[in-house]
């Protein structure tokens, strides 16, 4: 067996079984993408059923390469968000820029190929340490990034949300999460299946000419990661190109409009892991057919690439039609002449390259000769593997004493504001266009989540967060996984929006480690019980496993969940920075003693055990509060209380207003004792990180929202805004101007 | 040193596609990052500070190559970006343009492909080959 494949013997065992003989060298490769975690989602597909996937917005739940979320209806037509969440983990260590640019471009594929148009893009990446300027880690960080909005710009495309960490436990492996929008109206919607009657139709690879890029990419990121061993990471290396993408795009809506006008049901589909064999394999596979393809039609950058090359390699920038063969010319002449493809990158096309059979076998033709023939279904969906795990069980926090530090107020507020997970993102998503195309409301650092109003004229809008907290995830897996799930739903209620679906990126260590499966499972049922007391399910996801080096060295358990809110008025968003002096400050939220997986902890470098937990029916009380305040036209602003806790949030608050041609709004927060009660300690109350919001009512509007309020649970009046540049706290006030900068600088000296 | 890319260079096809809409036929183009050393130093001791400096040289996608003179090669134009220098080092882009049978393009070539694509000259400044002689 060649030495690039990651086949085990007993699978390979089974696949001569099966056959009957030894499998050929193209079947070789093309069992080792399709077989492969990235492609097969073998140890995790049986898990994943147990997620939440059906509610009253879905229109398409996990299963194709996006799923649909229905936003609102305008001029009778009914509109479909269509969201997509990926990582490109492996890719991105080795070339960062690459790996990260093509990780934008795949997951921008899975929008497309829905039939929708591409609105929004966001980025939850983590890092390892990047104090030291000549580190592969600060060199993965800054290329990344470079990477994401050299694409994402590129192609015109926002990017309006995402979240990043810093950890030592991404040194070797960081995580480039990507999420797409795409907007789609529900009558128009493509799948990613080969419909009924496809029997005999013509499979139509579109896009760049194939060559060795990527060869090797799925098997190579379902493996451990070695960043130095040049040869084992060929596979990774992929080349984007965002303008033959962009040309690709639009030359796909001018497809779509063609379909529309002949009211005809198509199959189209992304290529990524295992190149033109996994994804016509999966197209047609999925549709109940097999298929047939001729490697000497498809169009490649160079002669004598090997089949296996051909079939397997993962060559950017390309899809794949599934049409009546009337239809064929048309769709090449749209691609080939009309946005004349084979001149903007060499040998780009589209191409007939194969059949749709009827007969249950999937077959590779290198001229005359047969170079893959086996059965389609023991290809794309017989691979399952039934791991050991543990139930993990996380320490309580300690009980009953206030938590002391010993360090004044001001140090504190100091050295976490300076955390690299609190402080400004701004020097990071500078460099990425949040507004291009026109359609962004609220765009990154303006809100806890981003908000576009996609429908021209239409008053609703869509908002989107992306969160999970890899500190909280170091203790508890289980319930850090609920936690991600209540932030991003946390965040976009924020904003005014009701959370209607989420997707899921699940990055693990090695789950054929019993530790790291443990947590997998353990985060895969956190994700259902918060999925499921939010009422708000799973309609995409991914899974990303193997993020391990070969020293041992793992990433924490990291799932990381993307929730969609729906605004059904874009005039009542909410947004983060205070607006007036005068008004009254609520938080809704309960703090907690447990301050375990908090920054406040990191910045004191010890450890705690415990993290907060999540009272379910309290949250939802609060989260509909603030809607229907929000509705009510009774918020100025409002902002979730995460990394850092709520100090943390009135700072930012406070600093929203700085820089705008006012004068500078600040906070008077009172004494912690009064509105805890002594409930908790005051470094609880300001830095614990057991969630909820803080609202800013306008004095005119308390008696409304106090009665809207009326017997929920967990509100507290805390403070007032002021008209000085201070965040005070009790009888100590730090300068406005002095907190700012302190959070601004952090990442500055990174993101120069 | 001359850094190339060791995979599909886009930039290159796309310079070369517009070299030829603009009336230049070519069979390939190579882009390089071109570093000059003032101060003289074995080759290896120079190639280790390039190499080591990752975000000049990444073994995954780039090769690096220690050139004979420092000068452009027969067929290739260095481009000098404004403000692009290091310390110690001149940095220049280095287009090298082949034509029929894949050879060097001449000097009035490349000098065409400076003046209509390669080269801005209100912040860049083009070097050719010295002399012919040297292809």
């Amino acid at each position: 067996m060649p030495k690039s494949l990651a086949l085990r013997d007993d699978e390979l065992r089974s696949i001569a079984e099966r056959l009957g003989r030894e499998p050929s060298q193209t079947e070789l490769h093309a069992f080792d993408a399709q077989w492969s975690e990235h492609c097969s989602y073998k140890s995790s597909r049986h898990l994943l059923k147990a997620l939440p996937t059906k509610g009253a917005a879905v229109v398409l739940g996990p299963g194709e390469d996006s799923g649909i979320l229905h936003l609102g209806e305008w001029n009778g037509e009914r509109y479909g968000i269509v969201i997509a969440h990926e990582s490109h983990n492996h890719p991105s260590q080795v070339v960062p820029f690459e790996g990260a640019a093509t990780g934008i471009g795949g997951i921008v594929r899975d929008i497309v190929c829905m039939g929708a148009e591409v609105i929004a893009v966001a980025d939850p990446l983590r890092f390892g340490r990047v104090d030291d300027p000549l580190s592969h880690q600060r060199y993965v960080a800054q290329g990344v990034v470079d990477g994401i909005s050299a694409y994402g710009n590129a192609i015109g495309v926002p990017n309006i949300a995402g979240d990043v960490y810093f950890d030592e436990r991404f040194d070797d492996n960081c995580l480039v999460n990507v999420v797409a929008i795409g907007l789609v109206k529900e009558s128009e919607i493509i799948h990613s299946f080969a419909p009924p009657n496809a029997d005999g139709w013509d499979i139509v690879l579109v896009g760049k000419a194939t060559d060795a890029s990527g060869f090797g990419g799925a098997s190579f990121s379902s493996v451990t990661l070695d960043a130095a061993d040049e040869d084992a990471n060929k596979g990774a290396v992929q080349v984007p190109d965002p303008f033959l993408k962009n040309v690709l795009m639009r030359a796909s809506y001018r497809v779509f409009e063609m379909l529309r006008e002949r009211g005809i049901t198509v199959g189209f589909k992304d290529l990524g892991a295992g190149g033109i064999m996994g994804c016509s394999a999966e197209i047609c596979s999925s549709g109940g057919f097999g298929a047939e393809i001729q490697l000497r039609s498809v169009n490649v950058a160079l002669e004598g690439l090997p089949p296996e090359v051909i079939a397997v390699g993962e060559t950017q920038e390309r899809l794949l039609w599934v049409l009546p063969p009337e239809l064929t010319p048309e769709v090449l002449r749209i691609y080939n002449e009309e946005y004349t493809l084979p001149q903007i990158a060499r040998n780009a096309r589209a191409a007939a390259i194969g059949t749709v059979t009827a007969r249950q076998q999937y077959v590779l033709r290198d001229g005359e000769r047969i170079v893959m023939d086996v059965p389609i279904e023991f290809l794309t969906g017989s691979i399952r593997d039934e791991l050991p795990y543990e139930r993990l069980e996380a320490a309580p926090p300690p009980p009953g004493r206030a938590f002391e530090t010993g360090v004044q107020l001001d140090e504190l507020l100091e050295r976490v504001l300076a955390h690299h997970d609190v402080c400004s993102r701004e020097p990071l998503y500078r460099r990425y266009d949040g507004v291009v195309r026109g359609r962004t409301v609220l765009a990154r650092g303006e809100a806890d989540a981003g908000v576009i109003a996609p429908v021209p004229g239409a008053p609703f809008a869509m908002a989107l967060s992306v969160d999970g907290n890899p500190r909280m995830s170091k203790l508890d897996p289980h319930l850090a996984a609920q936690h991600a799930v209540y932030e991003a739903v946390r965040n976009v209620v924020a904003v005014g929006a009701r959370p209607i679906g989420l997707t899921d990126c699940l990055n693990f260590g090695n789950p054929r480690k019993i530790d790291h499966y443990s947590e997998l499972v353990a985060a895969i049922d956190g994700l259902g019980i918060a999925s499921r007391a939010f009422a708000t399910p799973f309609v995409s996801g991914n899974v990303s496993l193997y993020n391990e080096s070969k020293n041992g060295n793992a990433i924490p358990a990291s799932p990381i969940v993307a929730c969609v809110g729906a605004v059904d008025d874009v005039a009542q968003i909410v947004t983060l920075p205070l607006k007036r002096a005068g008004s009254v400050l609520y938080l809704l939220g309960t703090p907690q003693r447990a301050l375990g997986g908090s920054v406040l902890i990191d910045v004191l470098g010890g450890s705690e055990p415990g993290l907060p937990s999540i009272d379910y029916d309290e949250a939802l009380a609060h989260h509909e509060l603030l809607l229907r305040a929000a509705k009510a036209g009774l918020l100025r602003s409002a902002h979730d209380i995460s990394d850092g806790g709520l100090a943390v949030a009135l700072c930012e608050m406070a600093f929203g207003t700085l820089g705008r041609g006012r004068a500078a709004i600040g906070v008077q927060l009172d004494d912690p004792f009064q509105w805890t009660h002594g409930g908790v300690g005051d470094i609880e109350a300001l830095f614990g990180e057991a969630g909820g919001h803080v609202v800013e009512v306008a004095g005119a509007d308390v008696e409304a929202f106090e009665a809207l309020a009326d017997g929920v649970t967990g509100v507290h009046e805390i403070g007032v805004t002021i008209d000085r540049p201070v965040v005070a706290i009790g009888p100590q006030a730090f300068d406005l101007h002095w907190l700012h900068g302190i959070w601004s600088q952090s990442l500055a000296q990174v993101y120069v | 040193m001359a850094v190339g890319l060791k995979i599909p260079d886009n930039e290159a096809y796309t310079a070369q596609t517009a070299l030829e809409r603009l009336g230049i036929p070519l069979a390939r183009v190579e882009r390089s990052a071109i570093y000059v050393f003032q101060a003289p130093a074995p080759a290896d001791e120079l190639a280790a500070r390039v190499t080591r400096n990752e975000s000049v040289f990444n073994p995954n996608k780039h090769r690096l190559r220690v050139l004979d003179a420092n000068a452009p090669r027969s067929g290739e134009v260095w481009i000098e970006e404004a403000g692009a220098r290091w310390a110690d080092a001149d940095r220049y882009v280095g287009w090298r343009l082949f034509g029929e049978g894949d050879r060097p393009v001449d000097r009035a070539t490349l000098e065409a492909a400076a003046e209509r694509l390669l080269c801005n000259p209100a912040i860049e400044r083009a070097h050719f080959p010295k002399n012919e002689e040297e292809r």
